[in-house]
């Protein structure tokens, strides 16, 4: 009983002194609260991150950050947005859409964040939209490809087309190339995943294609496949559609060798990031997608950002999700020195921006924060993502 | 295609089953769920790939440090955050377990980083054709070796001295300590050796899948400990039973019905099982001393 009673009285203190720290916390915050509603210059515009920086899609939100602190870098060193430094706020939602909610209440309340650059998982873009929307401050997705994201709100953004366009072009090249009457579908239990299956099933009806099999898993703690790989194989399936990310891509790829099964895989632009290949190595050989964003475009634009992404990281070469995040942030940067410094200013710049010339393509949102962007074909060729039409 | 099912799911079965092992061995000593062992299993997979990386050495001599040293880790965690709390409320015993689980996980991705690591031990997978099933070598090795060691454990549980001590302390702690079992030293080795059982278990899943994380520790846990109740939490044949079970069902009702619904296998086929025998396929009643 004692024993009790002492516990009870040292869990009061502890309770008492972590009510004192918070209490310090939030004064400690409030000055920075109150200088961006002043009318003199603050002295940094605050933009916030939020992505998958930890999990299953950890490498796919590492990759956006780095492009966004690329483009952080570069607008930094000309000196800032009209003399004032831009600064990145950075939030991990471990690609799980509970998180996702945490984060973006944390980014609402903070009146410094000015705009937000994520979510990267579908899921997590469309469990904060609700409460970005509600505050009036911009979210621009630069992973979420689910076709649920359109419908999200006004204030979503995403500078990564939908998986409506890229998806359905993947699929009816796969069938232009291969001998196809029996597909196959591997898809993750998410949104993103979902929409994806959705489109290759419709699209596979079209053309009278029969899906002989429509698997599912949890990402992130998934490691077999053989059970669905060995139903595919029984199905005599002759091309596995992914609607999923490199990492169970990878293992996917891997365990179908083990099995004896050799097909073509067909999948969309979500898997083109380097530790794909790093990960499924031969495996991976012969993957093939529709994509936006290649590092091996001609354009200067995108040839210039190769080159200073490699510069600042170590010689790696940009991802697509380096591409979207990078644009999202050029877009903001676009949005406070046209609009000034305001949530509102900058939600109101991107409803009625046009063409801005990207490193994943034209920039311009239609009335549902959707951009178009026009499609390639890359394949994994050689251990490299290659061109092919 | 039944054929093949069934060997993929003896194969993640007999995983379950080591991992369901170390679950057992604790409960059946100390009554307590050590929620870290999941945990415990992926450091121990860590391991492996790290010596063997630093050291380029044969995986044969590689496997058994890495399981020694995911031995002591597993006595460090019982040492620095269950033997406090002996004798004190199962909740928080349980509340701490859950702590240590989160530490860890977290303590990997710190370390080793958050992305999954190529299982690159200089293993050589090689794949053959029995009809319409395919087997891996490193399939055989994971049967042989789950078989190995549990027959060992099971003999060093019956025949040794230490065996008898460590059932000593099972049946009742005071009264073991009483007849000068140094049930302390008995509680460290049951941890050590559950560890060492779960690194080995990281170790094989790390190279069949060619794939290592810092969070696989849950799912893998989370089962194993599904395991170890469906066969009877403390019982060591109902664990390794429990393991192939689960890992069967989930095999074939993803084949046969959906693989959406894995998961809902697993901890189904244990749901049924307790409603029908709450003490598990081989556990024991148990009869609560006045």
């Amino acid at each position: 009983m004692r024993i009790v009673r002492r516990m009870t009285v040292l869990s009061a203190w502890v309770l008492c002194l972590l009510m004192i720290i918070s209490l310090i916390g939030c004064s400690g915050k409030d000055p920075s609260k109150s200088d961006s509603n002043g009318g003199a210059k603050p002295d940094k515009y605050y933009v916030g991150f939020a992505g998958a920086l930890t999990g299953a899609s950890a490498q796919d939100g590492e990759s956006g950050l780095e492009g966004v602190k690329l483009g952080i870098e570069l607008i930094n060193r000309e000196g800032g947005i009209d003399g004032v430094p831009l600064e990145l706020i950075i939030s991990d939602d471990k690609g799980d859409p509970k998180e996702a909610a945490i984060v973006a209440n944390k980014f609402v309340q903070d009146s410094r964040v000015l705009a937000v650059i994520g979510h990267y998982n579908s899921s997590c873009t469309l469990a904060g939209a609700p409460i970005y929307n509600d505050a009036g401050l911009v979210e621009i997705a630069f992973g979420s490809t689910s076709p649920a994201v359109t419908d999200a709100g006004p204030y979503t953004f995403r500078t990564v087309p939908s998986d409506d366009i890229g998806a359905r072009v993947s699929a009816k090249w796969g069938f232009d190339n291969y001998d196809i009457k029996k597909a196959a579908i591997i898809f993750e239990n998410n949104d993103y995943g979902f929409g994806v299956s959705k489109i290759f099933q419709e699209e596979c009806q079209a053309v009278g294609v029969e899906v002989v099999a429509n698997e599912n898993f949890i990402p992130g703690e998934t490691t077999d496949f053989t059970t669905m790989l060995t139903k595919i194989k029984n199905e005599n399936a002759d091309v596995i559609l992914l609607g999923t990310l490199y990492n169970e891509t990878a293992m996917i790829c891997k365990q179908a060798i083990n099995l004896g099964l050799d097909v073509p895989y067909v999948g969309v632009d979500a898997l083109y990031n380097y530790p794909l290949i790093e990960l499924g190595g031969e495996a991976v050989e012969g993957l093939t997608f529709a994509a936006f964003y290649s590092a091996e475009s001609d354009d200067p634009v995108v040839q210039e950002f190769v080159k200073k992404y490699k510069e600042m990281w170590n010689d790696r070469t940009p991802s697509c999700y380096s591409a979207y995040a990078y644009d999202a942030l050029s877009c903001i940067i676009d949005a406070i020195r046209a609009n000034g410094p305001t949530r509102e200013g900058i939600k109101e710049y991107l409803t009625t921006m046009e063409g801005q010339h990207g490193v994943s393509g034209i920039n311009s949102f239609d009335e549902n924060g959707d951009v178009i962007k026009s499609t390639i074909i890359i394949q994994v060729k050689d251990g490299d993502f290659v061109i092919i039409e | 295609m039944f054929l093949q099912q069934l060997v993929n799911g003896l194969t993640i079965g007999g995983i379950y089953a080591l991992i369901a092992i170390g679950y057992s061995l604790v409960y059946g000593i100390l009554r307590i769920v050590n929620f870290a062992h999941g945990d415990i299993f992926m450091m121990g997979s860590f391991f492996g790939l790290i010596i063997s990386k630093a050291s380029g050495l044969s995986f044969l001599v590689v496997a058994p440090i890495a399981m020694a040293c995911t031995g002591m880790l597993g006595m460090l965690v019982e040492r620095l955050a269950y033997r406090p709390l002996r004798g004190a409320d199962s909740m928080s015993v349980l509340i701490c377990a859950m702590g240590v689980s989160t530490l860890l996980a977290n303590l990997a991705q710190l370390i080793f980083g958050t992305q999954t690591h190529l299982y690159s031990v200089g293993f050589q997978l090689r794949h053959f054709q029995f009809g319409s099933v395919s087997i891996t070598n490193l399939q055989f090795i994971m049967v042989i070796i789950t078989v190995v060691s549990l027959t060992i454990l099971l003999a060093f549980v019956k025949k040794t001295k230490f065996g008898i001590a460590m059932r000593a302390t099972s049946n009742n702690l005071t009264t073991a300590k009483m007849m000068g079992i140094n049930t302390n030293i008995v509680i460290s080795i049951t941890f050590a050796i559950g560890s060492m059982l779960a690194s080995g278990a990281g170790m094989m899943v790390g190279m069949y899948y060619d794939a290592v994380f810092p969070t696989m520790g849950f799912s893998y846990g989370i089962k194993a400990f599904a395991a170890a109740v469906l066969g009877g939490i403390g019982s060591l044949p109902g664990a390794m039973l429990g393991g192939l079970t689960i890992g069967v069902v989930e095999s074939l009702g993803s084949a046969y019905l959906s693989s959406g619904y894995r998961n809902a296998f697993a901890f189904g086929i244990m749901i049924i099982v307790l409603i029908l025998k709450p003490t598990g396929i081989m556990g024991k009643v148990v009869r609560e001393k006045v």
